[in-house]
C-alpha cells in the first residue's frame, strides 16, 4: 500500500474541480497548478495549495513537466492526478513521475505507451479476439503498399496519426488518386501536432455510431468492465452528448463485448481507468482505440453504476483493490450528459469565450452539474471551450431525456453564447428520441439550421412586441454605430 | 404587427447579432429567406408571441427585456433605402476583424494581391480550434495587420480588402 496524503492535480477547469472534490472527500490534501489566464479559476480557490505556472502557451504551463515536478517537490505532494487531456496519456511523463518516486494516478507508462500507439493497441486487440476496422494494421512507410491495402478494403478510407487524437492528423480519402497526397498531409499534421509522423490507414465507415466500454483494473490483477457509453453526437471529432446505456446495445451484447475488453486489458496488465472505443455500423462493432485515462463523460457511468470513478482511481493507485467485482456491477436506469461549451451554434460552433454576467444553475433529484463557472468568471480563450457538463439520471431513457430538458430550460448562462440552444433541439430531435442517431446526425438533421430559425423567430417576436408596446421602455440603439439621431429626425421613429 | 402600406426594413440588434427584418403590409416578417408571421397575445402571465411553431414569453422590466426568461440585448431601427445605398458607396473597403480573441497561426496572403471569393485569409486559433477566416468576395488585399504568432483581441482589424467586381 502506498498511502496518498497529498495530490498534485495537473489540470484545470471542471476536471480539476472534480478531482479536488473527490480528494477532499477522501481526506487527501490537494495542490493545484494554474496559469496566468487561470488565476481566477475555481480550482485555485477550492484547493489547499495552488502553484503558479506563469504565463504563456500550454507548453510553458500545464505541459511543462519541469515546473510540475518542481511544484510537487515544493509542496510535498506525493502523487500526480493527470485528469484528461494535457499530460494524461504521455508515457514519458508517467515514467518520469514514477522514477522520481511519486505515485502516478493512472495506468503505468508501459501500458499508456502500448495503448497510446493506435497501431500496437489494434494489434493487441485483434490478438484478444476484438473485432477491428480493416486497414493497414501498421504504420505506412510505403505509399504503394497503402494503395494495395486500400484496393482490398475499398474506398473511402481514412489516414490517421498513430500517435494522437481529437481529430488532428486525420484525412479522409475517396479515391486512389488522392491517397499519396493525403498520406503526406496526415504525416505533416501528425508531426506538427504530436511530434511523431507515423500514420496508418483503415476503412472509413460512413456515419457510424460511437460506442465505448469503460473498464477498470487494480494492482491485484482484477479488471472489471462498467458497461458502455454511446458518444455518437460529435462535431469536429469532439463529443457533445453521451449516454449510458446505449439505446442499441442489449445486455447480452454488453456482457459479451465488455468481457472481451476486460480480458484484453487484463492481458495487458492494465491498472486504473480506461476506455475502449468502438465504431458501430450495421450491427457490427469495430475496435477503434483505447483511451488510457479517465474520460470527460465518466459521469453517465457513475450515475448508472453508482460508483465514483475518481475515488476508484485514487484507491487503485494506492494499492487497494476495486470496490466492486464484475458480478456487483449493475446497470441501473439511464443517464445522459451534455457538454456545455462556450461556442456559438449560430455561427457553426464558433468559440465564444467571455465573462459570466449572470448564472442560474439547475438542480434536483437525478441531476448533476460539473462546472468551474461562477458569476463574474471570465472564460479564457486559450483553453478548451467546455465550461460544464450537465448530467441527468432517471429510471428510463425517456424520463431521463425529459429531466435533462427541464434542467436545460432552468440553466441560464449570460455573458456569452453557449451551445445550450443546440442541445435542446438535439434532445427533441426524432433521431435522438428513437436512438438511431449517429456521428453524422448534426448535419443530416439540420440541427444548426433549426437553431438559426429559432433565433430569427425570436428577433421577429421582439420586433413585433416592441412595435406594439405603446409605452415601450426598450433601450435605445447605440447611436455611434446606428446614426439613430439622423434617422429619428427624418422618420419620426422612436424607441 | 402594425399595418403598413409598404414593406419597411428594420435593422435589428439581438445579443450582438445584426439582422435585417423586412415587415410586409400583411404583418409577415422576412429574415433572409425565411418568412415569419408573429401573433402577440397578452395574458395574465405577460406577453406571449407566437411565431410559427415557436411561442416566446417576453418580459419587459424597466427596460430589461427577457425572452423565455433569458435577458437579451435588443435594439432596432428602420433602414432607409437611400441612406443604405449612400453608406455603401462611401466606403467600399471591407474590414476583416477577429470574430474571437485568439492566436494568428497562418496568414497565407500578400499585400496588393487579389483573392478569390472564399479564399483563405487568416487562420486564427482559439480554444484548440483552427478557425479559417475567408474572403467574403473577390477582392484586392489592401492592408494586412497581423502576422503569425500575433495574439488578437475580439474585433481587432486583421485584413482590409477592396472588393473587385467581376466586370472590372
Amino acid at each position: 500500500m502506498t498511502q496518498i496524503e497529498k495530490v498534485l492535480i495537473a489540470n484545470r477547469g471542471e476536471i480539476a474541480v472534480r478531482a479536488v472534490r473527490t480528494a477532499n472527500s477522501l481526506g487527501i490534501k490537494t495542490v493545484v497548478v494554474y496559469s496566468r489566464d487561470d488565476q481566477d479559476s475555481l480550482h485555485v480557490r477550492l484547493a489547499d495549495n495552488a502553484v503558479y505556472l506563469g504565463s504563456g502557451s500550454v507548453l510553458e504551463t500545464y505541459l511543462n513537466t519541469g515546473k510540475l515536478m518542481e511544484a510537487c517537490e515544493q509542496t510535498g505532494a506525493d502523487s500526480f492526478y493527470p485528469g484528461y487531456g494535457f499530460l494524461s496519456e504521455n508515457p514519458d511523463f508517467a515514467r518520469l513521475v514514477t522514477k522520481e518516486g511519486y505515485n502516478f494516478i493512472g495506468p503505468s507508462a508501459d501500458v499508456i505507451e502500448l495503448m497510446g500507439n493506435k497501431v500496437s493497441s489494434r494489434k493487441e486487440a485483434k490478438k484478444a479476439g476484438i473485432p477491428i476496422v480493416p486497414g493497414s494494421e501498421g504504420a505506412i512507410d510505403d505509399v504503394s503498399k497503402a494503395i494495395d491495402i486500400c484496393e482490398r478494403i475499398g474506398y473511402p478510407v481514412i489516414v490517421k496519426a498513430a500517435f494522437g487524437g481529437g481529430g488532428m492528423g486525420m484525412v479522409i480519402v475517396n479515391s486512389k488518386d488522392d491517397l499519396e497526397q493525403a498520406v503526406h498531409s496526415a504525416q505533416e499534421q501528425a508531426k506538427a501536432a504530436f511530434g511523431r509522423s507515423e500514420v496508418f490507414v483503415e476503412k472509413y465507415l460512413i456515419n457510424p455510431k460511437h460506442i465505448e466500454i469503460q473498464f477498470f483494473g487494480d494492482k491485484q490483477g482484477n479488471v472489471v468492465h462498467l458497461g458502455e457509453r454511446e458518444c455518437s453526437i460529435q462535431r469536429r471529432h469532439q463529443k457533445l452528448l453521451e449516454e449510458a446505456p446505449s439505446p442499441v446495445v442489449s445486455p447480452v451484447r454488453r456482457a459479451y463485448l465488455g468481457n472481451l475488453v476486460a480480458d484484453f486489458a487484463k492481458g495487458a496488465g492494465y491498472v486504473n481507468a480506461g476506455t475502449a472505443e468502438f465504431l458501430f455500423k450495421d450491427g457490427q462493432f469495430y475496435f477503434n482505440e483505447v483511451n488510457a485515462r479517465i474520460q470527460v463523460e465518466m459521469g453517465v457511468t457513475e450515475f448508472v453504476t453508482g460508483y465514483d470513478l475518481v475515488v476508484e482511481q485514487f484507491k487503485v493507485a494506492s494499492g487497494e483493490p476495486l470496490s466492486f467485482n464484475q458480478k456487483q456491477v449493475d446497470i441501473r436506469g439511464h443517464s445522459i450528459e451534455i457538454r456545455i461549451t462556450a461556442e456559438d451554434p449560430l455561427h457553426d460552433f464558433r468559440p465564444s469565450p467571455g465573462q459570466v454576467t449572470s448564472l442560474i444553475m439547475p438542480g434536483g433529484t437525478g441531476l448533476r452539474l460539473d462546472t468551474h463557472l461562477y458569476q463574474g468568471y471570465t472564460v479564457p480563450s486559450r483553453y478548451d471551450s467546455m465550461v460544464g457538463k450537465l448530467i441527468a439520471w432517471d429510471l428510463t431513457r425517456s424520463l431521463c431525456r425529459h429531466r435533462l430538458l427541464t434542467a436545460l430550460d432552468e440553466f441560464k448562462i449570460s455573458g456569452f453564447p453557449t451551445n445550450m440552444r443546440f442541445h435542446r433541439f438535439l434532445l427533441e430531435d426524432d433521431s435522438f428520441v428513437s436512438g438511431t442517431y449517429h456521428t453524422g446526425t448534426i448535419e443530416e438533421r439540420g440541427l444548426l439550421e433549426k437553431v438559426k430559425d429559432e433565433f430569427y423567430a425570436q428577433a421577429v417576436a421582439l420586433l413585433a412586441y416592441s412595435q406594439q408596446s405603446s409605452q415601450s421602455t426598450l433601450p435605445k440603439p447605440p447611436s455611434d454605430n446606428w446614426k439613430v439621431q439622423g434617422r429619428r429626425e427624418s422618420t419620426g421613429w422612436s424607441v | 404587427m402594425e399595418e403598413t402600406e409598404n414593406p419597411i426594413t428594420y435593422e435589428v440588434l439581438l445579443n450582438g447579432e445584426r439582422l435585417e427584418i423586412t415587415v410586409h403590409p400583411d404583418g409577415s416578417c422576412q429574415v433572409n429567406e425565411s418568412v415569419y408571421k408573429p401573433e402577440i397575445e397578452t395574458n395574465v402571465h405577460g406577453v406571449e408571441v407566437k411565431v410559427g411553431e415557436f411561442v416566446f414569453k417576453i418580459q419587459d422590466v424597466s427596460g430589461r427585456i427577457s425572452i423565455d426568461y433569458n435577458e437579451v440585448n435588443f435594439a432596432y431601427g428602420p433602414v432607409l433605402p437611400q441612406l443604405k445605398r449612400s453608406m455603401r458607396q462611401k466606403d467600399q473597403r471591407k474590414v476583416i476583424t477577429a470574430p474571437i480573441p485568439g492566436l494568428i497561426s497562418e496568414v497565407p496572403i500578400e499585400p496588393n494581391s487579389v483573392v478569390e471569393e472564399n479564399e483563405l485569409l487568416v487562420i486564427l486559433e482559439a480554444m484548440k480550434m483552427r478557425n479559417e477566416i475567408r474572403a467574403p468576395s473577390k477582392s484586392m488585399v489592401q492592408q494586412i495587420h497581423v502576422r503569425p504568432g500575433d495574439q488578437v483581441d475580439l474585433d481587432q482589424i486583421m485584413v482590409v480588402l477592396i472588393p473587385v467586381s467581376e466586370g472590372e
